[in-house]
C-alpha cells in the first residue's frame, strides 16, 4: 500500500519536472512576463530561476544569448525581489534583488536599472544604519546622469522626481548613524548640491522649486554641513510641534535633534545656535510643566546657556551681534527663573537653606562691579527683575550689604530701562511705568527701613507717593475704561 | 525639366536642413562636454576639500573617485561620439578630454595607499591624456591655462603642470613610462 503510494508520489513529481524542463526558455520567458504582471512575485521568482538554470546548460536554449531576453529576466527578477522584500522586509531578498538587477546592468547599461539598484543600496545601508555604504548614491546617480544623457540632455517631470527621491536619500544617509558620524558628510553634501543644480536646468514647479532651494541652503549652510543643518531643520521641526502640543515625546525629540545638531555643528555662530535653542526649549518645558520636572528642566537650561555664554567670551567675533543679544538673554533668563524657582521653596521647605540655593544660582551672574558692590556680567532684557529678586533674597537672609547693594540696583536699572531719571521723576513718568516702578521702590523701602536707610527713606518716600499715585489713576482709568 | 530642377532643389534643401540639424547636434554635445569637464574640475575641487578636512580616508574618498570615474566616462563617450560622427576630433574635444582624464589619474592616485592598483589606472590615464594632447605645433597642454581654477588647501592652481609638479605628482607619473615603455594603444 505505502509502496504505491510512494510509486504515484514520485511519478507525479517526475511529471511535473517534466513538464517544466519540457517547457522552453522562450515560454518560460513569456510566464514570467505574465507572473509579474499579475503581481505574482514569488512565481516570478521562481521562474527566472528556472530559466538561468536552464541557461546554464552546456548547451542552452537560443534565446539565452539574447541580450534582450537576458536583461529583462534579470531586471523583472530584480524588481520581484523588492516586491518580495516589500511585503515581508526580508533583507536577503533586497540584497538578492540588488544582485539581480546589477546583472541587469551589466548586460545592457539601462540607466534606469542603475537607478534603482543604486537606491535601494542606499535603501539597505540606512536600514543597517551604516552611513559609511556611499556607493548606493553613486550608483544611483550614474542612473540619473545616464537618464539626463538619454533624454538629450533635457531635465524631465521623472528625471526631477528622481533626483528628490536622491536627494532624500543622501540627506538619509547623511544622518545615519545619527549619533557617531562615521563620515563627515562632505561627498554628501556635494552630490545634494549637485543634484540640485541639475534640477534647476529644467522648469520647476513651485513646490519643485522650493524643494531644491531647501535642500540646496542645507547642504552648504555652516561650512557646507548637510549633517548639522539637517538636524538643525528637523529640531525647529519638532520644536514647532512642541509648541503646538507640549507633551513629554515632542520635547524629547525636539532636545534630541537640537543636541545632534549641536554636536554635529561645525561653526562657532552654529554651536551658539544650537545651545540657545535647547535652553529654550527646557524653559518653555518647565514653564508648561508638563513632566513634572522643574528643577531638572532649570539646571539643563543653565547649563545649556552657560556653554552659549562660554563661547560668547571665548570666541564672541564669531558669533554675530543679534544671536548675542539673544544668548545674554536666555542665560539671564534661565538664572532668573532658576532662582525664583529656589525661592519659591522658601514657604514650604527649610527657608534658609532654599534662599542660599537661589543666592549662589543668582551670583552665578555677578562680578566686582570695580567699587564694593557687584554688578551683573552684562545687561539682558529683564535683568532689573533679577537685581530686585536678589535684594528681596538679602533682605530675607538679613545680608545688609549684599541686598542694598542689589535693591539700588535693581532700582537704576529699572529707572534706566523705562528711560527716566531719578531727579525729575514725577513730571517724566507715564502711567505705564508708574506700575512696573512701583514694586521696585517698594522693596527699596522695605529694604532702606529695615537696615536703616534713612537718607534713603527720606528721597524715597516722595518718589513712592508719586508713583502710587500715578499707578492709581491707571488703575482707576482701567476700571472706567473696562 | 522643371521636375528635375525640382527634384534637386527638394534634395538641397533637404541636405542643408539635415546638414543644420547634424550641426545643432554637435554643438549641443559640444556644450555637454564643457558642462562634464567643469563638473569634473569641481569634483576633483571638492575632493581636495574633502582631504584637507578629513583624514579618514575611507569611504568617501572612494565615492569622490567613483563619481569622477562616472564623469569621466561620459566625458569619453562623448569623445568617441564625435570621432564616430566625423571620423576626426576636434583640438578643443582632444583637450577637454585630456585634462578630465589627467584629474581622473590625479584622484586615483590619492587612494593608492588604499588600493596599490589605482597607481596602474592612474598611468593609464595620464599616457592616454598626454597621447591625446600630444601636437607638436602647439603648446603643451599641462602647460596652458586650465578654463577652471583648482584649490588645493589655500592654493590655487591655473595649470595642471603646476598641479602635477606641487602635488609631486609629476614624479609619480613619470614613473609610469619608466615601468612600461609599451606604446599606447589608444588612437587618438
Amino acid at each position: 500500500m505505502i509502496f504505491a503510494r510512494l510509486t504515484s508520489l514520485v511519478s507525479c513529481l517526475l511529471l511535473m519536472v517534466s513538464a517544466v524542463w519540457g517547457q522552453t526558455v522562450n515560454t518560460l520567458y513569456q510566464e514570467i512576463q505574465q507572473a509579474y504582471k499579475d503581481q505574482e512575485y514569488s512565481r516570478t521568482v521562481d521562474v527566472c530561476n528556472q530559466i538561468l538554470i536552464r541557461c546554464a546548460e552546456s548547451v542552452p536554449d537560443v534565446e539565452c544569448r539574447f541580450t534582450d531576453v537576458m536583461k529583462s529576466v534579470f531586471r523583472l527578477k530584480g524588481f520581484a525581489e523588492y516586491q518580495l522584500y516589500q511585503q515581508n522586509r526580508n533583507s536577503v531578498y533586497i540584497d538578492e534583488a540588488i544582485l539581480s538587477l546589477k546583472k541587469s546592468y551589466e548586460l545592457f547599461g539601462d540607466p534606469e536599472i542603475a537607478f534603482n539598484f543604486g537606491y535601494m543600496e542606499s535603501l539597505r545601508a540606512i536600514e543597517l544604519q551604516d552611513g559609511s555604504r556611499l556607493n548606493g548614491l553613486v550608483d544611483a546617480w550614474q542612473g540619473i546622469l545616464g537618464l539626463y544623457a538619454k533624454d538629450d540632455w533635457t531635465v524631465t517631470q521623472e528625471l526631477t522626481d528622481k533626483v528628490r527621491i536622491f536627494i532624500n536619500q543622501a540627506v538619509d544617509l547623511t544622518i545615519t548613524p545619527p549619533d557617531s558620524a562615521m563620515t563627515n558628510g562632505l561627498f554628501t553634501s556635494f552630490m545634494v548640491r549637485l543634484a540640485c543644480d541639475l534640477a534647476e536646468k529644467g522648469s520647476l514647479s513651485k513646490q519643485d522649486s522650493l524643494f531644491f532651494r531647501v535642500y540646496r541652503q542645507r547642504a552648504v549652510e555652516d561650512e557646507f554641513n548637510l549633517r548639522g543643518n539637517e538636524w538643525r531643520a528637523r529640531g525647529y521641526a519638532s520644536q514647532k510641534d512642541l509648541n503646538d502640543y507640549p507633551d513629554d515625546y515632542n520635547y524629547r525629540q525636539t532636545r534630541r535633534n537640537l543636541e545632534l545638531a549641536y554636536t554635529h555643528a561645525k561653526s562657532t555662530q552654529r554651536q551658539a545656535e544650537m545651545l540657545k535653542e535647547l535652553t529654550k526649549v527646557a524653559l518653555f518645558m518647565e514653564k508648561e510643566g508638563i513632566n513634572n520636572r522643574p528643577e531638572v528642566e532649570l539646571q539643563y537650561a543653565r547649563e545649556k546657556a552657560q556653554k552659549a555664554y562660554s563661547l560668547l567670551v571665548d570666541r564672541g567675533s564669531d558669533i554675530s551681534l543679534s544671536l548675542t543679544a539673544e544668548v545674554k538673554k536666555v542665560y539671564g533668563n534661565s538664572i532668573f527663573r532658576l532662582v525664583n524657582y529656589y525661592f519659591s521653596f522658601a514657604d514650604s521647605s527649610n527657608q534658609l537653606n532654599a534662599y542660599a540655593r537661589a543666592k549662589r544660582v543668582g551670583e552665578e551672574l555677578l562680578v566686582a562691579d570695580g567699587r564694593i558692590g557687584r554688578k551683573q556680567k552684562f545687561k539682558w532684557d529683564g535683568y532689573e527683575d533679577l537685581y530686585l529678586r536678589l535684594s528681596e533674597i538679602g533682605y530675607e537672609i538679613g545680608d545688609k550689604e549684599f541686598a542694598v547693594d542689589m535693591v539700588d540696583k535693581a532700582w537704576k536699572a529699572s529707572l534706566e530701562s523705562n528711560g527716566l531719571s531719578q531727579n525729575d521723576l514725577c513730571s517724566q513718568m507715564e502711567l505705564l511705568t508708574a506700575s512696573e516702578l512701583l514694586p521696585f521702590a517698594r522693596v527699596y523701602r522695605q529694604i532702606a527701613e529695615r537696615f536703616g536707610l534713612q537718607p534713603v527713606l527720606h528721597w524715597l518716600r516722595p518718589i513712592i507717593k508719586c508713583i502710587a499715585d500715578q499707578a492709581r489713576s491707571l488703575s482707576a482709568t482701567t476700571t472706567k475704561g473696562s | 525639366m522643371k521636375i528635375i530642377y525640382s527634384i534637386l532643389t527638394i534634395i538641397l534643401t533637404w541636405g542643408s536642413i539635415s546638414q543644420a540639424k547634424a550641426q545643432t547636434v554637435e554643438m549641443n554635445l559640444e556644450k555637454q562636454m564643457v558642462a562634464l569637464e567643469r563638473d569634473v574640475a569641481r569634483i576633483y575641487n571638492e575632493l581636495q576639500k574633502f582631504l584637507d578636512e578629513d583624514n579618514r580616508r575611507g569611504s568617501e574618498l572612494l565615492a569622490f573617485e567613483s563619481l569622477i570615474t562616472i564623469y569621466v566616462k561620459e566625458v569619453l563617450d562623448l569623445y568617441d561620439t564625435f570621432y564616430r560622427i566625423r571620423g576626426t576630433t576636434l583640438e578643443s574635444q582632444q583637450n577637454i578630454a585630456a585634462r578630465c582624464l589627467i584629474f581622473r589619474a590625479l584622484t586615483y592616485l590619492e587612494r593608492v595607499r588604499e588600493e596599490p592598483s589605482n597607481y596602474q589606472s592612474a598611468c593609464n590615464d595620464y599616457k592616454r591624456a598626454l597621447h591625446l594632447a600630444q601636437n607638436e605645433l602647439r603648446e603643451p597642454l599641462l602647460s596652458t591655462k586650465l578654463p577652471h581654477e583648482i584649490w588645493v588647501g589655500r592654493k590655487l592652481y591655473t595649470r595642471l603642470a603646476d598641479l602635477l609638479d606641487n602635488r609631486s605628482k609629476n614624479f609619480q607619473m613619470i614613473d609610469c613610462f619608466k615601468m612600461s615603455n609599451k606604446k599606447s594603444v589608444w588612437g587618438k
